[in-house]
């Protein structure tokens, strides 16, 4: 009798933590059953979160047993969060960020393929939809084509007698934009600096837009093939180190942080940023409103959006991709119906009516239903958008998307822990060009084994 | 005597400057709380504003849920307090002046814990919190992972460690039971050491951040930090309800430091005290 007690409390406690240990939700569930389904995005633009929140009341009254519980993260700090969950596996069913090959790597990304209807497929315009896969596998929706290019103010560069008309049809090389430079430095009216170039120095863009500049896609290639360890990375890093020497980027560049770069924009301390988007063009047109209505202070700007200088003897490129939702699913399973509710949320989120986004940030339209709600609405003006058309020209997209997930991972490893350290030892002066590219080449060397 | 005015005006010139470079910051989001948002964000921030406005304090309550911010800030540090105050007390007590199997043992492993780095439990913590007891969201996944902390267990074992060990036995020839004597005159004795604890752990937890940030979710649970991190965005950040927000999230801690800064020195050399 003892005996069969005991037998019978290890099955039962056999059967409770099989049943904490997951592996399966309720595989069962059917369209009519309650879910929820969590969304972590950002503020893609200014009225996104109000308008995401009216959105997703329309979308929770056309589908009352579907809760859609969604986050706003701020840009500084999501990224970190997203991480701690993914690798906790416990992601947001949808985040908002573009495709990556680590996350497929964690094996929790959710392919697509199974719901992408033809309707859908035939409504994104050509190219568009490949900017959310990997290696073919459709692992997200995009919400916009991002484009990044420098950012002028027109008064600066046209007191220092800059051609930015040409500029913008022609392209310009390193040797044009250090005779540029030379003429945008200087000293504002109330005798602060003003530099021809500013940059944030937390993040990677600046590195990674003139390394494809100089005929470097990225630290890989979309082949896989180590591209940072020769004489095109030391003249980048040369180029950079000579901008700062000659004072036309801030000294104090390493501790810039994007919104610092911004605010020096804005105070006419800066006549060219790195990185812009098209929205600048909207954001400013907004603040030079409310210049003249009083409620903000300062000089009013008009944005001039510039291509990236490329190496006199290297093509011009320009860093291209594409923003969305990206879909995962838990290391404890949700199950089939879930994933078809959270693909659901995931294309409404991405509709004609979310084309909204393209047009606020003044960006490519990435839908033909988004194209036909916003015709003859597009925000920003003739000349920047008719300026993005020719950067499009030589776009350069995301070598992550060709590039095997395990490499894809391994090379965002070394930006975040070789090349982040040592662009910021560049830009306070610790370390010389010299140094970083060497270090370059034997890190590379050991991560990639080439 | 006259090289000794000359070393003392050396020390207070050194003094001074460093005064200087501790204020300014704190000035500079006190009048970057009273600026225009254009104004205040400029990269060179005048230092003498020209029109001082509370419009950034009204845009920074009526536009986020700031006093529930507040409250959630007051009440998870508060309780944190508490227990850190209770638990670590009793812990340290019993470490310092209790004799049982593997007690040096137990501690030295407690003490090993401080040596791994918070990232290293970052995620294992998530886990737990998150996927295995579903607790994300609610003010006891804030609470729970630092209700009691080793670093506090330290402390007060060392203060205790310096209290007159025959009150005890005094108090047991009495008959008096173990947490009797903790209570009744274990306690008493330690209340400076409890109070430097008490005000370290409730400004920690006050100025936390990630680990809120991380486990919450809705605005409604969000701590008076986490809120504030909400008002950076990429390209725009509204600098002056900002700074508002910082001001009004540092100003209880001033309040705390200016009304209780004895203990706050004494905190300085409790650490250092042997028994």
């Amino acid at each position: 009798m003892k005996k069969t007690g005991w037998l019978l409390s290890l099955a039962m406690l056999v059967g409770v933590t099989t049943a904490c240990g997951g592996g399966g939700g309720s595989n069962a569930a059917g369209p009519e059953d309650k879910d929820t389904v969590t969304v972590w995005t950002y503020p893609v633009y200014g009225e996104y979160e109000s308008e995401l929140k009216e959105r997703v009341a329309k979308f929770q009254d056309e589908h009352p047993n579907i809760t859609v519980q969604t986050e706003m993260l701020s840009w500084s700090e999501g990224p970190q969060k997203f991480d701690v969950a993914l690798n906790a596996g416990n992601p947001p069913d949808l985040y908002f960020h573009s495709v990556d090959g680590t996350y497929v790597d964690t094996g929790l990304a959710l392919d697509l393929t199974p719901y992408m209807t033809d309707d859908i497929k035939n409504d994104y315009l050509p190219g568009t939809l490949e900017l959310a896969q990997i290696q073919g596998v459709q692992y997200g929706l995009p919400l916009y084509q991002f484009q990044w290019g420098w950012g002028g103010n027109k008064r600066i560069l046209e007191e220092a007698g800059i051609d930015w008309e040409n500029i913008q049809s022609e392209g310009w090389t390193w040797t044009e934009f250090k005779e540029a430079a030379s003429k945008l430095t200087g000293k504002t009216a109330d005798g602060s600096p003003q530099y021809a170039l500013v940059t944030d120095g937390s993040s990677l863009d600046f590195i990674e837009m003139l390394s494809r500049n100089n005929g470097m896609p990225d630290v890989l290639d979309d082949a896989g093939k180590f591209q940072w360890n020769d004489e095109r990375i030391l003249d980048t890093l040369s180029f950079i180190r000579e901008l700062m020497d000659s004072g036309y980027v801030p000294k104090e560049t390493a501790a810039l942080d994007p919104t610092k770069r911004t605010d020096m924009f804005y105070a006419g301390q800066a006549a060219i940023i790195s990185k812009a988007i098209p929205y600048y063009d909207v954001m400013l047109a907004a603040r030079n409103k409310d210049i003249d209505a009083g409620t903000v202070k300062g000089e009013k700007i008009d944005f001039v959006y510039l291509p990236v200088p490329h190496n006199d003897n290297a093509p011009a490129k320009t860093t291209t991709g594409g923003e969305g939702y990206v879909a995962f699913k838990q290391k404890n399973d949700k199950g089939e119906q879930h994933a078809e509710n959270t693909f659901m949320v995931m294309e409404y989120l991405s509709d004609a009516e979310a084309g909204n986004a393209s047009n606020e940030l003044a960006l490519p339209f990435v839908r033909k239903s988004q194209q036909e709600a916003f015709a003859g609405k597009e925000l920003g003006t003739e000349t920047t958008l008719s300026a993005a058309e020719n950067m499009a020209e030589n776009a350069e997209l995301p070598v992550t998307l060709k590039l095997d997930a395990a490499l894809a991972a391994k090379q965002k490893q070394f930006k975040e822990q070789v090349v982040k350290p040592n662009m910021q030892a560049l830009y306070s002066g610790e370390k010389t060009p010299d140094q970083i590219a060497e270090e370059f080449k034997s890190k590379g060397s050991q991560s990639f084994g080439q | 005597m006259q090289s000794k005015k000359i070393m003392l005006a050396i020390a207070a010139a050194l003094l001074l400057a460093w005064t200087v470079l501790t204020i300014v910051p704190l000035y500079w989001m006190l009048v970057g709380s009273l600026q225009d948002s254009a104004a205040s964000a400029s990269f060179r921030p005048s230092m003498i504003p020209e029109a001082l406005s509370l419009a950034p304090y009204e845009r920074f309550f009526a536009k986020t849920a700031a006093w529930r911010w507040l409250f959630n800030s007051l009440l998870v540090s508060s309780v944190l307090t508490v227990t850190n105050v209770f638990f670590a007390s009793l812990a340290g007590y019993a470490f310092a002046k209790l004799k049982f199997p593997g007690s040096n043992a137990i501690f030295w492993i407690l003490l090993s814990t401080m040596m791994i780095p918070a990232q290293v439990t970052l995620i294992p913590l998530y886990i737990l919190m998150v996927n295995t007891l579903q607790l994300q969201d609610t003010y006891t996944a804030i609470i729970l992972p630092t209700a009691v902390s080793v670093g506090n267990i330290f402390l007060m074992k060392q203060y205790m460690s310096s209290l007159p060990t025959s009150l005890i036995h005094a108090a047991r020839i009495d008959a008096c039971g173990e947490f009797r004597i903790f209570w009744k005159v274990i306690l008493p004795l330690a209340k400076p050491g409890l109070a430097v604890l008490a005000i370290f752990t409730f400004v920690a937890s006050w100025n936390e951040f990630f680990w809120p940030f991380l486990i919450t979710s809705s605005s409604d649970m969000r701590t008076i930090q986490v809120g504030l991190a909400s008002f950076v965005f990429a390209e725009s950040t509204d600098f002056g309800a900002m700074m508002a927000g910082a001001t009004i999230g540092a100003l209880p801690m001033m309040i705390l430091f200016f009304s209780l800064q004895r203990y706050f020195l004494q905190g300085i050399t409790i650490g250092a005290v042997k028994g």
